[in-house]
């Protein structure tokens, strides 16, 4: 084969041209710590990548819904043990009622009494993140008031519906939420010997019924106050179902993020002893072919003529 | 009977021909890096012998031709392969630019903003009444229209500078296509390439095709009075573009498949098929997500105009407004329910939102992989032809070193020829006496 200048020059730019690109790549990969600086190094890598960051992303915001939901259940969940220890008082102070020896004596259950509806009152309005957590769907507004003059307890009467968050992944089909509330209406309204009543106009009652020293109420009140307490306390322990389901749900997205996380990790970071390895390889050869290309240009008979010639 | 003239003539030729060789020589040496030019051998014969009594005397040598060292099987390999090399590397420049106004290495652009408009439905849905919560969502909103807009302008800006570049290319190769048809009159008018009269102009003919096989794609056939027939090729098949003296020129309508022009008018398509494809995707995400935003009456999250919904998809910023909270909960929830469904869009496919850009990113980025690969595959094809094409056409200058070396010691032993046969006449001459 004739070999002209032509064809040297050709193919050392070519051998140049590839083996500097290649450094200028694995010095990219190893400045930024990415495999990938575009789609096209690797497209189908790049498009799971993608997908993978948007499930992490995905996570991340379910993450910060269960610890919201677990907040609220713990306010749920310390208000209705609040809550269930006010009416089992309710219900001792109306047995002790029921014997009671005195006008003097009575008043000072009344104002027992009164002072136990207070509390209760300020229970059914707990806000947590400044919403009302028994207000049902309407957040916004307390669920109970009373009205100053008549002293009558009002339960708002929006204070149904549910509030959702997403505390776990939608597997495509929707409906994968579950409520993270119990509504004013779950707690405080209940059946007792088959009628509806409500906790607060209770023991409202109950103070009324002590006051003018009717028995016959007092110790029904006992009845439909025990009948309270146990409504409560069934609350409380759906409550804690939900709080231990929210902790296994917790741990479960542990495990995809960390997997997931390894996974984008393999698909996006640079293999750094593998890629240094490669550039000290990459820059030998081409620091060899800059030689050579130095070498061969001055190895002609030209040269060599003048040389001994001259 | 020559005798000592004949002889005396015989050398005096061999030093002209000697002189022609390594003008020859020198004139090769001086193209040596010269891409296009084809060395040149001068063609020696030797003259007819004479009778004498002692048999057929020869008479020296004369140079018939110069000749150009030309294949014309490589040279048409050599221009297909520019033409397949100049396609790929355009089209992968191109595409590479687009890929950059498409593709988000997730952590910002469209995909970002698409997680970020999803996470803020899910703040939204712990708090629906919260005015940080609502003012969240509504930022989110605008940052994922704005971003898809702003990708979208892009593109079309893209598209838009692409007919002038196809407009620059069809001129270049169609004054390079006149060019060539001049040069074949002028080949013509030397007596085509039989004198080699015509070598430079030879050379010059094929720097131009060489030059149009980079813009478009070449093949020729050379005719009997040396003027070359050369056609391109569209889709449609292959077109004459020059036959003999004439020069038909190509059109920015022409759907020619190679070359320069072939890679811009595949990035044009590629780019306008992008372009579309942010459409479905915007326009999926304005009606998905609508429909469950108005799903209990009020205005929906985003507007945009059908048909070019990702430069004209914006956010309203009152959607919340007339929504409860009651009824805005679970619209929040089914909203950011919607990133892991999965729905058909309007071309077809079935993927999530983040699915479907992750699609169009990987479609480019095979595009640009594919064009890359091509690009530097005929590169090398090029380069090996080319060597071929050298080997066979190009100068080498040891072999030339060599000839003048070799033509150094032939004009030497002719001066010696005409020294020696000068002392034989003087010896002749002095043998006649004197006049006295």
């Amino acid at each position: 084969m004739r070999i002209t200048l032509n064809m040297q020059d050709a193919q050392s730019l070519l051998t140049l041209n590839n083996q500097q690109e290649q450094i200028t790549q694995l010095s990219q990969q190893i400045s930024s710590g990415q495999q990938m600086s575009a789609p096209s190094d690797d497209p189908y890598s790049w498009a799971q990548a993608m997908n993978t960051q948007q499930g992490l992303r995905e996570y991340t915001s379910i993450q910060s819904n269960i610890s919201f939901a677990t907040g609220w259940e713990q306010a749920t969940s310390s208000a209705l043990s609040q809550l269930s220890s006010l009416v089992s008082q309710a219900k001792q102070v109306a047995i002790s009622a029921s014997s009671a020896s005195g006008t003097t004596e009575s008043a000072a259950y009344v104002t027992e009494v009164n002072g136990i509806l207070q509390q209760a009152l300020n229970l059914g309005n707990t806000q947590y993140n400044g919403q009302y957590i028994f207000a049902g769907a309407a957040t916004g507004t307390s669920p109970f008031s009373v009205d100053s003059s008549t002293g009558a307890v009002t339960l708002n009467p929006l204070c149904t519906g549910s509030i959702n968050v997403r505390t776990s992944l939608n597997n495509g089909s929707s409906g994968s939420t579950s409520a993270i509330n119990i509504t004013g209406d779950d707690i405080f309204t209940y059946s007792s010997g088959g009628s509806t009543l409500n906790v607060l106009s209770e023991i409202q009652g109950l103070g009324q019924a002590i006051q003018s020293g009717d028995s016959a109420a007092i110790s029904n009140s006992i009845t439909t106050l025990g009948d309270a307490f146990n409504n409560v306390n069934n609350q409380s322990e759906v409550e804690g179902a939900r709080l231990s389901e929210l902790t296994t749900q917790q741990s479960a997205l542990n495990v995809f993020q960390t997997n997931d996380k390894g996974q984008l990790s393999n698909l996006q970071d640079t293999d750094m002893a593998a890629a240094t390895t490669k550039l000290q390889a990459v820059q030998t050869a081409f620091q060899a072919a800059l030689q050579v290309t130095t070498k061969v240009t001055n190895l002609n008979l030209a040269s060599i003529l003048t040389g001994s010639t001259g | 009977m020559g005798g000592l003239a004949l002889t005396l003539n015989t050398a005096e030729q061999t030093l002209l021909n000697t002189q022609i060789e390594l003008q020859t020589s020198s004139n090769n040496i001086s193209n040596a890096n010269n891409t296009w030019y084809s060395r040149q051998v001068a063609v020696q014969q030797d003259n007819q012998p004479y009778q004498t009594p002692g048999g057929w005397v020869g008479t020296g040598a004369s140079i018939t031709a110069i000749t150009q060292m030309r294949d014309q099987y490589l040279d048409g390999q050599v221009l297909s392969a520019t033409s397949a090399n100049s396609q790929y590397t355009s089209l992968a420049s191109q595409l590479q630019s687009i890929q950059s106004s498409v593709a988000d290495s997730g952590s910002d652009g469209i995909s970002q903003a698409l997680g970020s408009f999803f996470d803020s439905w899910d703040t939204l849905s712990q708090n629906p009444s919260g005015l940080s919560e609502q003012t969240g969502v509504y930022e989110a909103a605008q940052n994922l229209a704005s971003a898809i807009q702003s990708s979208c302008t892009q593109l079309n800006q893209a598209s838009s500078a692409l007919p002038g570049q196809i407009n620059d290319t069809v001129s270049q190769a169609n004054s390079l296509i006149d060019q060539i048809a001049q040069l074949n009159t002028a080949i013509a008018q030397t007596g085509g390439n039989t004198t080699g009269q015509a070598n430079a102009l030879t050379d010059q003919r094929y720097e131009a095709m060489d030059n149009l096989s980079q813009l478009i794609p070449v093949s020729f056939s050379t005719g009997s009075n040396g003027m070359v027939t050369v056609t391109t090729a569209e889709s449609s098949g292959p077109t004459t573009i020059v036959s003999g003296e004439t020069g038909t020129h190509i059109s920015t309508a022409s759907t020619i498949t190679g070359g320069q022009l072939g890679g811009l008018l595949q990035a044009q398509t590629d780019l306008n098929g992008y372009i579309t494809q942010l459409n479905t995707f915007t326009s999926s995400l304005v009606s998905q997500v609508n429909a469950l935003q108005t799903a209990n009456g009020g205005t929906g999250v985003f507007s945009a105009t059908a048909g070019q919904e990702a430069s004209t998809i914006t956010a309203s910023t009152t959607f919340l407004n007339g929504h409860t909270t009651a009824n805005e909960g679970p619209i929040a929830v089914n909203i950011a329910n919607l990133q892991g469904t999965q729905s058909t869009f309007s071309d077809g496919t079935t993927a999530t939102l983040q699915g479907y850009l992750s699609n169009i990113q990987q479609g480019i980025g095979n595009a640009v992989q594919e064009a890359n690969t091509n690009a530097s595959f005929n590169q090398s094809l090029l380069t090996q032809l080319q060597n071929q094409q050298q080997s066979y056409s190009g100068v080498s200058m040891d072999q030339e070193m060599v000839n003048v070396i070799q033509y150094q010691q032939v004009y030497q032993a002719a001066a010696k020829v005409v020294e020696t046969v000068s002392g034989l006449m003087s010896t002749a001459i002095s043998m006649v006496p004197a006049a006295s």
